[in-house]
């Protein structure tokens, strides 16, 4: 699974510190996220979707295997 | 939504791991010194039988609980990933404690027949049946805990 964080943290202008705190995770988790190291909670992937005003699907895309 | 409802396992506050640190650090000679007291004011009086029966407890104990309370309490910046991590530190834990335990004979009595010593099995009595209880216990609260939910799910079935 691939996903598009950095992208739209780019987007908002937003540090992973700033994401992290938004969202109520350390930047180690968004930096593990960001590198597909650590697959998030349905719940911590619909805080991030909101907050980007993406839906989850845009966010995180299965890749053929998933 | 709650945080509840998203991380449901307990564990003591991140300041336990300081007590914890503590109690590694402190626990020893706190109990040295109590055996001292008593052997000094002649609560315990035959020493040698004392220690022979107390001696694994007083080494055991204090590390056991220094190490209980730095493993079940909090990470200084708690997170889904920290309890993540954690899950697959007990199960590769667990996994461990088995295997080792379980070959501990096996690899004794390899090694007393390479030195020469006499053969004999190690008193792993103890080790066995607390490890027993371990996978029982996790075993039972993993099924009535499925079965609780399974049945919840299946009276809310639509």
């Amino acid at each position: 699974m691939k996903n598009s964080i950095k992208v739209e943290r780019a987007k908002k202008d937003l540090t992973q510190e700033q994401l992290a705190e938004i969202v109520g995770v350390t930047r180690q988790t968004i930096n593990a996220i960001e590198k597909n190291k650590y697959l998030p909670s349905t719940l911590l992937a619909l805080k991030m979707s909101a907050l980007f005003g993406v839906t989850v699907n845009e966010l995180f895309i299965l890749e053929e295997g998933d | 939504m709650t945080e509840e409802s998203a991380y449901p396992i307990q564990l003591l506050p991140y300041r336990y791991k300081k007590y914890g640190v503590w109690v590694l650090i402190a626990g020893l000679p706190v109990v040295g010194a109590l055996v001292y007291m008593l052997v000094k004011t002649g609560v315990v009086s035959d020493t040698r039988s004392f220690f022979d029966a107390w001696n694994e407890t007083m080494v055991y104990y204090p590390i056991i609980t220094g190490m209980a309370l730095l493993v079940f309490s909090k990470e200084k910046q708690e997170d889904e990933m920290v309890q993540h991590l954690r899950y697959k530190a007990f199960v590769s834990g667990v996994f461990f404690l088995v295997m080792a335990i379980l070959w501990l004979p096996v690899f004794s009595i390899i090694v007393a027949a390479v030195s020469g010593n006499s053969v004999k099995t190690p008193d792993v009595g103890g080790m066995l049946g607390a490890l027993l209880l371990l996978l029982l216990y996790t075993y039972i609260s993993f099924k009535y805990n499925l079965h609780r939910t399974r049945k919840a799910l299946d009276t809310d079935e639509e």
